[in-house]
């Protein structure tokens, strides 16, 4: 009788705890629904793009990458901070001759071996990674898809693919792997409707610090050369006249024309017609010039993404440069016609 | 003293010294299987690399006294002693020794970024007729360098000779510049862009006005 009452007492117990217990686990249930929540949230292609675009200015990182075309690795140097007011970064290609971009605010000074050193007006660096990617990434949306792809390890950190596919074929996808923590660009590729990377950016190191780096603050109190590029702003005047000339064909879906003009090639001094064609992340140059002497070949080139395709055209020279498949730059080289 | 001859003090002296309660007694330590204990709890530690205290295998300050006797190749006490101040200043002195690259001849130095592009280059057909229509011709992938810095190319030479029947050289630097010309281009547009943007904006603000 007494054992009776024992178990009894024992399932009064067990009923007196079992709501705590069963509140507990719906509690953590409930948590757990809300980190899902959040993570989906999270996780959409371009909510993550939009994230890594304002990660990318508001901190103080530094990180080495790497840029691969085929068998060709170019190592850069990436620092960026903020010291105040400003917004500092510095690009450095740390092979050969070398490369140097510096940017403070709105000024980009870029260091070439082979011209002056010029300032342009621009939020971002113009180098290896398509500068649309640091701005407003909807300009995309309408050339191109935002997908999610999986998740992996990249440079030592959990990563998230995201995929910006071209909606057609005439284009390259650009894949970006994420840091899931920062958001910050951990890896990107040029990748072709195959799935094969042509060009990838790696990074091999990326650590965020509290302070900006002391050689950012150093850098940016040195004289730059002044704004000279920009004296002629652009008109619509200036496109129609250039446009006067020649009558491009086609061009893949989404392109717009950012500049034309008639000018003299920076280093050898050729005159060319010149258009600069963009659809928002990835930008086409075509020359139409004097044919050169002599019996010529048409044909092209690719190193990693870039494409250059020369045609030769009755009494005159079509080049076609840019981050395009080669049969892209092909068709438009040999769209291009005498109005 | 064998295990069997293990008296229940010794026992109990062996317990407090694993539970490290005590310290070896001067019976535990002298016999043979103290000693046994002590070489196998040395080689314990050593193997879970603890115990850096009374391992005295002082290998750091040996080779610190090899090294303070190896002759000096390079003196690195001077950069070493400078403050951070005087070394970033080198790198500033770098920012500006970029103007001395400017001598260089523009031209020649088109003419090696071009050659880059031509490296690979051996099967241009001759007329646009060869082409197969559905394949893009030639184009194997050509290590110029995307920044148009012209890397190493030693290692390309035997390459470019026989690359070298390719293409016309007035073509190659035109490939060349026109490349680098991209770039800058690329480069401008960005902020003409920008200034664009600005414009629409402030028309967007005035009519918000």
């Amino acid at each position: 009788m007494r054992k009776l009452a024992s178990v009894c007492s024992l399932f009064l117990f067990i009923g007196s705890i079992a709501p705590v217990y069963s509140n507990t686990v719906e509690a953590q249930e409930s948590e757990i629904i809300a980190e899902l929540n959040k993570e989906t949230r999270l996780e959409t292609a371009k909510s993550l793009l939009i994230k890594m675009s304002e990660a990318v200015h508001k901190n103080n990182f530094n990180a080495s990458f790497a840029v691969v075309k085929g068998n060709n690795m170019e190592p850069y140097k990436w620092l960026h901070g903020i010291n105040g007011n400003d917004e500092l970064e510095h690009l450095s290609l740390l092979n050969g001759a070398g490369f140097e971009v510096f940017r403070v605010n709105d000024r980009v000074t870029y260091f070439e071996t082979q011209s002056a050193p010029y300032t342009v007006l621009a939020k971002h660096i113009s180098g290896p990674i398509p500068d649309v990617l640091f701005q407003d990434i909807t300009l995309l949306e309408q050339a191109y898809d935002f997908t999610l792809g999986g998740k992996g390890r990249i440079a030592g950190r959990a990563a998230q693919l995201v995929k910006i596919e071209a909606k057609d074929e005439s284009k390259f996808n650009y894949w970006l792997w994420l840091d899931l923590e920062s958001t910050l660009l951990l890896k990107a590729a040029y990748v072709n409707k195959k799935g094969e990377a042509l060009e990838q950016l790696q990074l091999t190191h990326v650590s965020m610090t509290k302070h900006i780096a002391p050689e950012l603050v150093e850098m940016s109190k040195k004289q730059f050369p002044p704004v000279t590029l920009n004296e002629k702003k652009i008109s619509t005047g200036d496109i129609k006249d250039a446009q006067g000339n020649w009558l491009i064909g086609w061009l893949p879906e989404g392109f717009k024309l950012l500049k034309s003009d008639r000018h003299n090639l920076n280093l050898n001094n050729e005159l060319t017609d010149y258009y600069l064609y963009g659809d928002g992340l990835i930008e086409v140059s075509i020359f139409v010039q004097r044919p050169l002497p002599g019996k010529r070949r048409g044909g092209g080139l690719s190193s990693g993404a870039t494409s250059i395709f020369v045609h030769n055209a009755d009494g005159f020279d079509v080049s076609v440069v840019g981050n395009i498949p080669g049969m892209t730059a092909k068709t438009i080289a040999q769209s291009v016609q005498r109005k | 003293m064998t295990i069997k001859q293990l008296t229940e003090q010794d026992k109990a002296d062996i317990s407090a010294f694993l539970d490290a309660e005590e310290g070896m007694s001067d019976l535990m330590a002298q016999s043979d299987a103290g000693k046994t204990l002590e070489r196998y709890s040395l080689i314990g530690d050593a193997m879970r690399a603890d115990g850096k205290d009374f391992i005295h295998l002082d290998i750091a300050s040996k080779v610190a006294s090899q090294l303070e006797h190896e002759p000096i190749f390079a003196d690195f006490n001077k950069s070493e002693s400078s403050t951070e101040v005087v070394k970033e200043d080198k790198v500033s002195e770098n920012v500006v020794a970029f103007n001395w690259k400017k001598p260089f001849s523009q031209i020649a130095i088109a003419a090696s970024v071009a050659m880059f592009a031509i490296v690979g280059v051996q099967t241009v057909p001759t007329n646009e007729t060869q082409l197969m229509p559905e394949s893009l011709p030639i184009l194997q992938t050509i290590p110029f360098g995307g920044m148009a810095t012209p890397v190493s190319y030693s290692s390309e030479q035997s390459a470019l000779q026989s690359a070298a029947s390719g293409l016309r050289k007035l073509q190659q630097q035109r490939i060349g510049a026109l490349v680098l010309e991209h770039q800058r281009q690329t480069r401008i547009a960005s902020s003409e862009k920008k200034q664009q943007n600005e414009v629409l904006n402030n028309f967007e603000n005035e009519d918000a006005k």
